[in-house]
C-alpha cells in the first residue's frame, strides 16, 4: 500500500478562533491522538505526528474551507471509511471546530500547500456603503497594477498585487443583517496564492484604504485547486457531503 | 449586561495571544446563575498561561459546581494589552467561561500562589468596577476573598480583602457558600448589612475576617542615623464576640474522599505545565526549614494507589496527553512509588494493539514527571523507569553548598549521595544535570558559597566518565524567609548581599569547565520579602506600588524595586524593618493570630536546633517531634508504608542499601527562577 493521508476539510468559527495556528495544530494533534486515529510519526530524535496544514489562516479569521492532511500509519478499514472517520473525529473537536468532509488522499502527491491556486475571501464590517466599495473594486480591476507596500523581515518592498486579484465582488447586507441599518456590505475576493501570498488585509489596504483590518470581520469560504475541468474546491463544500459518503 | 463578548470580540484582533481570553477548555462547565445559587468568579492573578493549569482553582471549580447551591466561572489576569483596550473602552473584568462581568458574581476569590501577585490582586478587584478597599465596597458587592499558600500571611493584603481562607479548600468552599445563601436569604426578608455576612464568615473554620480584629503597634522611632523605625506589633486581638483569637486552618483528612479534578481543564492554547497532573499526596514532613510549603501542609496525606492509577488512565484517554505529572511535595516519597508506577505503564501497555511497535510514540508514549526532593539512586531509578528515550534534563535540588549548611536547614543529603545519584543519572544516559540552591541562607558563610562551585565541579566530573560532554547548571534563588516556618525569625540578606554571593559564586564557577550558573534576581528576592512578612501596614505600600503602574511583579520585565523601596519610604516604613532584620523570640508576627497547626515552641526550638547545625527526621517513618499539627487537629498522617520507599534487596545497588533518604527533584515542576513566567512569553 502506498503511504496513505487521510485529507480533512474542517470549519473553524466562533470563540475558537482567536487561536493561533500554532496552537490549533497542537489541538489536532490532540485530538487525532484522543480519538485513535492511527498518525504516522516522523523519523528522529523527537517524533512528531506527520499533519500538514495548508496556507495558513490569519488568527481572528473565521473559515469554512480549511485542511490538514493527516498521514495514516494503518489503513482506517476498521472506521467505517472516511465518513465514519471524519464523524468520530468531530465528536472529538472543541466547540467552533467541525469536520465537514473527509478523503483519503495519496500522500506523494501535491501537499495542500502546492495544490492550492486560489483561495476565495469574505470580508464585512467596513465602514463604506456598498457604492464606496463597489467603485474601489471596479477601478482596481480595470486596473493594470496595484502597488502595495509591504513589510516582511524588517525590509518594505512594493509589490505589485494586482496579478493576484482575480476578482472582486460587493454584496449588499444580506440576511438576517438586513434589519440593522448600520450593518455593512460583504466583500468576495477572489485571490490567487501562487507566489507571495496576499492576505485579506493587505488587499483591505491596497483596493479599499482600510487602515485598521482588525475591525474586519474576514472569513475564508473556499481554497482552490486547479484541474482539467478548470477550478474546483480541494473537497466539496458541506452541503456536498451525504452525497460524497453515501458512494 | 450579562456577558461582555460582543465587546471583547471587537479588542481581541488588537492584542497579543487573543487566545488567552476565549476559555472553551475541554472540561470548562456551564455554570448556572440565578437565585438560590452562589456564584463564585475564581480568579488567578497572573496571566491565563500560567493561572489555567494551577490545580487548586480546578478542583474548586470543579466541586462548586457540582453543588446545587453554587456556581463557578475562571478569570485570569489580562495581560497590560488588553487591560489598557479594556480601560480605554470601560470593559470590566470578565469570566473566560461565559464572559460575564466580574461585578455580577456573588464571590471573587483569588489562589494566590506568590507573595509577588498582591498588585495583580488590587488591579483586578479595580478592573471589576469594585473599591478596591473592603471599608468602602457596597453591601451586595461580591465579597473579596483570598486563598492558596500565600494566604497564610494575608496581612498586607487585608486593607483589599473581605476574608482569607487558610488551608484546604475542598471543604471549606461549601461552608462559604452555605454562608452567604444564608445571609442572602436573609437580608431578601429583613436588613441585614454586610457586616452580618462577615461575622458569618468568621464563625466558619478556616476562614479568617481581617476587619475584624484590631492590630496595635509600638510608637515608631528613629535609629541613630536619623531613619525612621516603624513600631512592631504590639497587639492583634478580635473586635467582637464570637469572632475567633486564632484562626486555624483547614484540612481534608482523607485525599481519597476528593478525586479531583475530575475532568482537568484542556485549554486550547500552550500553557505552562501543559500535561496531565494527578495528585498523588499532599503534606510533606520532610521538615526542610526553608520551606513553607511544607509546614503549612501537614501532616502527609496518600491518594490511595488504585485511584491514583485510575485517575491517570481516565485523565490520559480522556485528554490526549503523552504526559502525566505525579504531583506532591516529594513524590518519591510515596509509599507505593514502584507499584503504582508498574500499574501506570501497564496500563499503557495495554492499550498497544498486538504486534504494533512498542517503542512507536503513536502507541504508548507517555512520559511520567516526578517532582521530587530526594536526591540518591533509588530516585534516579524511578526517573529511568519512566522515561524512555529522550533523557533531557534532571535536576537535583542541593540546596545549599556544604554538609554543615544542609543540616542548619534541614536537607540531609551529603555530597556522597549526591555524587551517587549524579553518577546514576549520568550513567542512565542523562547528560546535562540542573541543580537548584538557595542563597542567603541563615549562618551562610562565603565558604558555603564557593562550595556549590566545587560541588558543581565534582559532579561535572563523575558525569565525564560516562560522557564527554557532561555539563552541570546551577541554579541559584535568593532565600526568602516565610510565615510559619522555623525561619520566620530570620532578617533576610539584603539585596547588596545577595548580589555579593551570587558574583562570588560566578567567579568561583568560572574556574570549572562544564558549569553554567544562572540566578534569580536579588532585586525580585527583595520585593518579595516586603511582602512575604510584612504587616497590614505594607497595604498601603502595595496601593502606592500598583498606583504607579507595577503589576506582573513576577514577570522580570515589569518588577521594578524602586517603586517598592520608595513606596515603603513614603509610607514612613522601612525596608530594614520589614525584611532585613533579624526577629526577636518574643516577636508578635502579622501572622501570630493565623494558624497552620504548627505550635511556637515547636517552631522555635526547630530554629534553635538549625543554628545548632542539628538535622530532625522524617515524622512520617520515624517518631512524632510533636510540631502541633496531627494532634492539634486530631487528624494523622495517611501514609501506606511505615518506612520509606526504596531499593528492594534484590535490585539493591553494589555497596549497600543503606543510603539514606535524600533530597532531590526530578522533572522541573517546582517553581524556581529560571520556570518563572518569564519564559512563558507574552512579548
Amino acid at each position: 500500500m502506498s503511504a496513505v493521508a487521510l485529507r480533512l476539510r474542517y470549519e473553524i468559527v466562533g470563540k475558537v478562533r482567536f487561536v493561533g495556528s500554532r496552537d490549533l495544530s497542537r489541538i489536532w494533534e490532540r485530538t487525532l491522538r484522543r480519538v485513535g486515529v492511527p498518525v504516522a510519526y516522523s523519523q528522529g530524535f523527537t517524533p512528531r505526528p506527520r499533519l500538514s496544514f495548508g496556507l495558513a489562516l490569519p488568527t481572528c479569521a473565521a473559515s469554512s474551507a480549511e485542511y490538514v492532511d493527516v498521514r495514516l500509519s494503518e489503513s482506517l478499514d476498521s472506521w467505517g471509511g472516511t465518513a465514519g472517520i471524519g464523524t468520530v473525529i468531530d465528536d472529538a473537536l472543541p466547540d467552533g471546530l467541525a469536520v465537514h468532509a473527509a478523503a483519503l488522499v495519496d500522500a506523494s502527491g501535491p501537499s495542500l500547500q502546492e495544490s492550492v491556486t486560489a483561495v476565495t475571501w469574505e470580508m464585512t464590517d467596513f465602514e463604506q456603503s456598498s457604492e464606496q466599495l463597489s467603485a474601489a473594486a471596479a477601478s482596481t480591476l480595470t486596473a493594470d497594477e496595484l502597488l502595495l507596500e509591504r513589510e516582511r523581515k524588517g525590509s518594505t518592498t512594493v509589490d505589485d498585487i494586482r496579478p493576484a486579484i482575480i476578482d472582486i465582488a460587493v454584496d449588499a447586507p444580506v440576511d438576517d443583517a438586513v434589519d440593522d441599518p448600520a450593518s455593512s456590505p460583504r466583500v468576495i475576493a477572489d485571490v490567487a496564492s501562487v507566489g507571495r501570498s496576499l492576505r485579506p488585509a493587505e488587499l483591505a489596504r491596497a483596493v479599499f484604504g482600510v487602515d485598521d483590518a482588525a475591525n474586519l470581520r474576514i472569513h475564508r469560504v473556499a481554497q482552490w485547486t486547479d484541474g482539467v475541468h478548470g477550478r474546483s474546491e480541494l473537497l466539496p463544500p458541506p452541503d456536498r457531503i451525504r452525497s460524497l459518503s453515501a458512494c | 449586561m450579562e456577558t461582555v463578548w460582543p465587546e471583547l470580540e471587537r479588542i481581541l484582533p488588537r492584542v497579543r495571544k487573543p487566545g488567552r481570553y476565549i476559555g472553551g477548555e475541554d472540561g470548562a462547565v456551564v455554570a448556572a446563575h440565578g437565585p438560590g445559587v452562589v456564584s463564585w468568579l475564581l480568579a488567578y492573578p497572573d496571566v491565563y498561561e500560567v493561572g489555567l493549569p494551577n490545580q487548586g482553582l480546578q478542583i474548586l471549580y470543579e466541586i462548586l459546581n457540582e453543588r446545587a447551591d453554587a456556581g463557578a466561572e475562571r478569570t485570569y489576569a489580562p495581560w497590560t494589552d488588553l487591560e489598557s483596550e479594556m480601560r480605554a473602552r470601560g470593559l470590566p473584568l470578565f469570566s473566560v467561561d461565559s464572559h460575564r462581568p466580574a461585578a455580577h458574581f456573588d464571590v471573587l476569590a483569588f489562589n494566590l500562589s506568590s507573595e509577588l501577585v498582591a498588585t495583580n490582586v488590587v488591579n483586578m478587584i479595580d478592573l471589576a468596577g469594585l473599591p478596591i478597599h473592603a471599608a468602602d465596597r457596597s453591601a451586595d458587592a461580591p465579597l473579596v476573598l483570598v486563598g492558596g499558600h500565600a494566604a497564610f500571611n494575608p496581612e498586607p493584603l487585608a486593607d483589599f480583602i473581605d476574608a482569607a481562607v487558610l488551608g484546604d479548600g475542598e471543604e471549606v468552599v461549601g461552608d462559604i457558600t452555605a454562608a452567604i445563601a444564608d445571609w442572602q436569604a436573609r437580608r431578601r426578608t429583613g436588613h441585614v448589612d454586610r457586616s452580618a455576612l462577615l461575622h458569618a464568615l468568621a464563625g466558619v473554620e478556616g476562614v479568617y475576617v481581617p476587619s475584624l480584629y484590631d492590630v496595635g503597634y509600638a510608637p515608631a522611632s528613629h535609629d541613630t542615623d536619623g531613619r525612621p523605625v516603624p513600631g512592631g506589633i504590639v497587639s492583634l486581638a478580635p473586635r467582637a464576640d464570637g469572632v475567633p483569637i486564632v484562626v486555624d486552618k483547614r484540612t481534608v483528612a482523607d485525599l481519597g474522599d476528593w478525586p479531583y479534578p475530575k475532568q482537568q481543564l484542556q485549554p486550547l492554547i500552550e500553557v505552562v505545565h501543559d500535561r496531565l497532573n494527578v495528585e498523588v499526596f499532599r503534606g510533606c514532613t520532610r521538615g526542610c526549614r526553608f520551606c513553607q510549603a511544607g509546614m503549612i501542609t501537614r501532616p502527609v496525606r496518600e491518594r490511595p494507589p488504585e485511584q491514583i492509577r485510575t485517575m491517570v488512565a481516565e485523565g490520559l484517554r480522556r485528554t490526549g496527553h503523552d504526559e502525566v505529572s505525579l504531583t506532591s511535595l516529594s513524590t518519591a516519597d510515596l509509599s507505593d512509588i514502584g507499584p503504582v508506577l508498574d500499574g501506570i505503564l501497564d496500563d499503557r501497555m495495554a492499550t498497544v494493539p498486538d504486534g504494533a511497535d512498542r517503542e512507536a510514540p503513536a502507541d504508548c508514549g507517555v512520559s511520567i514527571s516526578l517532582p521530587s526532593l530526594r536526591v540518591d539512586a533509588f530516585t534516579v531509578g524511578l526517573a529511568e523507569q519512566v522515561t524512555s528515550g529522550r533523557r533531557n534534563g534532571l535536576t537535583f535540588a542541593p540546596e545549599a553548598g556544604t554538609w554543615r549548611l544542609r543540616q542548619v536547614i534541614n536537607k540531609l543529603i551529603t555530597d556522597d549521595d549526591l555524587a551517587a545519584a549524579v553518577d546514576a543519572a549520568f550513567a542512565a544516559g542523562w547528560r546535562r544535570l540542573k541543580l537548584y540552591f538557595l542563597i542567603g541562607l541563615p549562618s551562610e558563610t562565603d565558604d558555603d558559597i564557593a562550595a556549590i562551585a566545587d560541588l558543581a565541579a565534582r559532579c561535572v566530573e563523575v558525569g565525564r566518565r560516562s560522557h564527554d560532554r557532561a555539563s552541570v547548571t546551577v541554579s541559584v534563588g535568593g532565600f526568602v524567609p516565610k510565615a510559619h516556618t522555623p525561619f520566620q525569625w530570620f532578617g533576610q540578606n539584603t539585596e547588596a548581599e545577595l548580589q555579593r554571593k551570587v558574583d562570588l559564586l560566578r567567579r568561583a564557577a568560572k574556574a570549572h569547565r562544564g558549569v553554567q550558573v544562572k540566578w534569580h534576581d536579588p532585586a525580585a528576592s527583595t520585593a518579595e520579602g516586603i511582602l512575604s512578612r510584612g504587616d497590614r501596614r505594607v497595604g498601603a505600600v502595595i496601593e502606592r506600588v500598583w498606583r504607579a503602574g507595577g503589576v506582573f511583579q513576577e514577570w522580570s520585565e515589569h518588577l521594578d524595586l524602586q517603586r517598592w523601596v520608595d513606596a515603603v519610604e513614603a509610607e514612613g516604613l522601612s525596608v530594614e524593618h520589614l525584611v532585613y532584620r533579624h526577629r526577636r523570640a518574643n516577636e508578635v508576627f502579622p501572622w501570630t493570630h493565623l494558624s497552620a497547626g504548627l505550635i511556637h515552641d515547636f517552631l522555635w526550638d526547630d530554629w534553635q536546633a538549625a543554628l545548632a547545625e542539628s538535622g530532625l527526621d522524617d515524622c512520617r517513618w520515624t517518631h512524632c517531634y510533636d510540631c502541633g499539627v496531627c494532634t492539634g487537629y486530631d487528624i494523622d498522617h495517611v501514609v501506606a508504608s511505615a518506612t520509606p520507599p526504596g531499593p528492594s534487596d534484590e535490585d539493591a545497588p553494589p555497596g549497600g542499601t543503606d543510603l539514606p533518604a535524600v533530597p532531590v527533584e526530578i522533572g522541573a515542576s517546582r517553581r524556581h527562577p529560571e520556570q518563572h513566567p518569564v519564559a512563558v512569553g507574552g512579548r
